[in-house]
């Protein structure tokens, strides 16, 4: 993991694997979104609502435009291979990835917290990401 | 570091009024003339919007690092008020838009010491709460209700932020019991005076109530709720403003998480309009990260905050079905 010299004995541990796993992850995340927007574009993969349709609705309020055309919407797309490889699906896909990051970095540093004797901090890292799950779950929409 | 320093003057170019007059003008213009009315737009093919909106989302993305302020505050409020989209998938994708932005630019800031994880985690904690409420209140809100609400938000955001000042080293004589019991203070190396600086914060149980407020709002308006993190940080907590800019950072990419789930679970999460958007919005970060040491940034704020505020009465008068 690189590190900058001049702040080398300031930045803890759990900080700093905070900050590996995140240059990780959004570098993935980045090139992930990238390849998935072009298969949905340039319809390399037929997406599950096609383009013409959102374009045509998207003037519309979010359940409205879910009503008529049944878009991914959470974790559907997951559900069988035939709605998973699709472009409008992997570009969502991409988004939750985004949206899973932090949930990733808190896993990793919430240890770390325990281990450098900070119990408090370890502890708001799991609460975290126990709201971002919670909320990932989509029982709070329902 | 004791002493305070100033945010130093800035030497405004009449340039920079006239362009802020020449934005104030085509933004006033009535949107049927910029053909962003629903009914007009659909005439246009989508991956005419979906190319205009990267163009714009990338201009808006130098704009708002060569301002100071985050991507989101400027994308919501303008982008709704000149693209076709309904104000839901807009507000979905502002949030992807200030997560994204804050997500890439986060791990060099840890490791530099700047975004503070001690510091960021409490503030994020209530923070994501809140915003998932707020967004869950937003979309359940009618639209029109939301896009008033929004303009006065933003005329409010463009006020503080024509008015604020900013402290490059603010002085905590006594930090609080909160954030001694917490041990959140911390140093970092300050490469403008190549000195090591420490900080300490006081009001930290003042500030949690703010953060959770900002959060609501973040997540009802799908805003990075950078504007108003910072200067929680920097001049109510006390926190350096290099450190608060950075942290605000992880804060809102935590908040942005949290919120955007809403957004995913209510249909209102477009892939369409989010990518274009987080794309264009990211590659202008960076060329405006490159710009930074040779524009005037003064002269940028004005024209920055012109544009917010036009488009805050703008959302007004389309909340007030102008």
């Amino acid at each position: 993991m690189k590190q900058d010299p001049s702040s080398k004995s300031h930045v803890q541990k759990e900080q700093l694997a905070y900050a590996g796993v995140l240059d990780k992850l959004s570098h993935f995340a980045i090139l992930f979104l990238a390849g998935s927007y072009a298969t949905y574009i340039f319809n390399l993969l037929p997406p599950k609502v096609s383009i013409a349709d959102i374009a045509a609705n998207w003037h519309l309020r979010a359940p409205v435009m879910q009503a008529k055309l049944n878009a991914p919407l959470g974790w559907s797309f997951m559900s069988n291979a035939e709605s998973f490889w699709r472009g409008d699906a992997l570009s969502y896909l991409a988004i939750i990835i985004i949206c899973m990051i932090p949930v990733v970095c808190l896993l990793v540093s919430a240890p770390a917290f325990f281990r450098e004797k900070r119990p408090v901090f370890g502890v708001i890292a799991l609460v975290q990401v126990l709201i971002l799950l919670v909320a990932a779950t989509g029982i709070l929409v329902r | 570091m004791a002493s305070i320093m100033q945010a130093p003057a800035r030497k405004l170019s009449p340039a920079a009024f006239a362009v802020a007059g020449l934005a104030l003008f085509f933004l006033l213009l009535p949107g049927t003339l910029l053909a962003a009315e629903p009914q007009a737009a659909i005439e246009a093919a989508w991956w005419v919007w979906v190319l205009l909106l990267f163009v714009f989302s990338f201009i808006l993305g130098i704009f708002a690092v060569l301002a100071g302020v985050g991507g989101g505050v400027l994308f919501v409020p303008i982008v709704s008020s000149f693209f076709p989209f309904h104000l839901d998938y807009v507000r979905g994708a502002g949030l992807m838009v200030a997560l994204s932005g804050a997500i890439s630019a986060g791990s060099p800031l840890m490791r530099k010491g700047l975004a503070d994880l001690k510091l960021g985690l409490p503030m994020a904690l209530v923070g994501s709460v809140s915003s998932i409420v707020g967004a869950m209140v937003g979309l359940a809100l009618p639209a029109q209700t939301v896009q008033l609400l929004l303009g006065i938000v933003i005329v409010f955001i463009a006020t503080i932020m024509f008015l604020s000042g900013k402290s490059g080293y603010p002085e905590v004589k006594v930090p609080d019991a909160l954030s001694k019991a917490l041990h959140i203070s911390g140093i970092y190396y300050e490469e403008s005076i190549k000195k090591d600086v420490s900080w300490q914060v006081h009001r930290t149980p003042l500030s949690l109530i703010f953060f959770l407020m900002i959060g609501f709002i973040g997540g009802m308006f799908g805003l990075g709720a950078g504007f108003a993190n910072v200067p929680v940080f920097n001049l109510l907590m006390g926190v350096p403003l290099k450190v608060s800019v950075a942290t605000s950072g992880l804060v809102l990419s935590i908040n942005g998480a949290a919120a955007a789930w809403v957004y995913m679970f209510k249909g209102a999460m477009l892939p369409l309009i989010a990518v274009p958007s987080i794309a264009g919005m990211m590659l202008g970060s960076k060329i405006g990260a490159k710009l930074l040491t040779r524009v005037n940034t003064g002269s940028v704020r004005i024209i920055v905050v012109s544009m917010l505020a036009v488009a805050g009465i703008r959302s007004l008068l389309k909340g007030f079905g102008i």
